[in-house]
């Protein structure tokens, strides 16, 4: 399976619990590898415009969570309760 | 499709842009949605449209209550049983603007290493608008997926 370390690696076709859940955690794990060390105040480009290190941290925060958020919706319509939310 | 890039020049530009984007879709989508959808639920024992709205506007008064700044307006007047009264589509789209206008109108004065507790752990102001910000991200998250499982078209998807 190819590295996470960059998105252009990423197959198609990446389907079953096994895949998605390794994929998933190979990423968590490049993000929490990558963020430590990040020069938070750099300057970058993000989708054509400037902004900085963090802005784009900030973006894969808020972009997890909103994704979650369509994943707990998903799990409620087919009667899987959330985890955390199990009593 | 327009690239996403195009239509939200807020995209990655940090803390008040990112509130100012997610606030806009979540009006957006409130509009867009018909008035009987509102209590529209995926299943018994899910959270219906209007009350993932409503519990939006509950984080975003009293996360910023514990964020230190001020006591926001509005939240001593939010009805306890707000989730069940509040839920017409004009309830919420009234409440959704006075809670982000009251985060629009704080946040960017906060001192934001302030100590405060949240949920009787110690943290910053920063902290608890971080988790503002993230609570509105998880929530239209889920009000997407409702959307799609109702058939409502996504406003900032739109060709």
């Amino acid at each position: 399976m190819a590295s996470p370390g960059n998105s252009k690696n990423l197959p198609k076709g990446i389907v079953s619990k096994a895949d998605l859940a390794k994929w998933l955690k190979d990423s968590e794990d490049a993000v929490r590898a990558a963020y430590p060390k990040a020069d938070m105040k750099k300057a970058v480009k993000f989708l054509g415009k400037d902004t900085t290190v963090e802005g784009v941290f900030l973006r894969l925060l808020v972009h997890s969570h909103e994704h979650m958020g369509q994943l707990i919706a998903y799990a409620r319509s087919t009667g899987v309760v959330p985890p955390w939310s199990a009593k | 499709m327009m690239p996403l890039a195009a239509q939200s020049p807020e995209l990655g530009q940090g803390w008040l842009p990112e509130f100012e984007l997610v606030s806009k879709q979540f009006l957006q989508l409130a509009e867009a949605t018909p008035e009987e959808k509102f209590a529209w639920r995926p299943k018994d024992g899910a959270r219906s449209v209007s009350e993932i709205y409503m519990q939006v506007v509950l984080g975003n008064l009293v996360l910023l209550t514990r964020s230190g700044i001020v006591e926001p307006m509005g939240l001593s007047q939010l009805p306890k049983d707000f989730e069940k009264s509040l839920t017409s589509k004009a309830d919420v789209l009234k409440w959704l603007k006075l809670s982000q206008d009251a985060v629009r109108m704080s946040a960017p004065k906060a001192k934001l290493k302030t100590r405060v507790k949240l949920f009787g752990q110690d943290t910053t102001t920063e902290g608890v608008l971080l988790r503002l910000l993230l609570h509105n991200h998880e929530h239209l998250g889920r009000q997407v997926s409702y959307a799609h499982m109702m058939d409502v078209a996504i406003p900032w998807e739109r060709r």
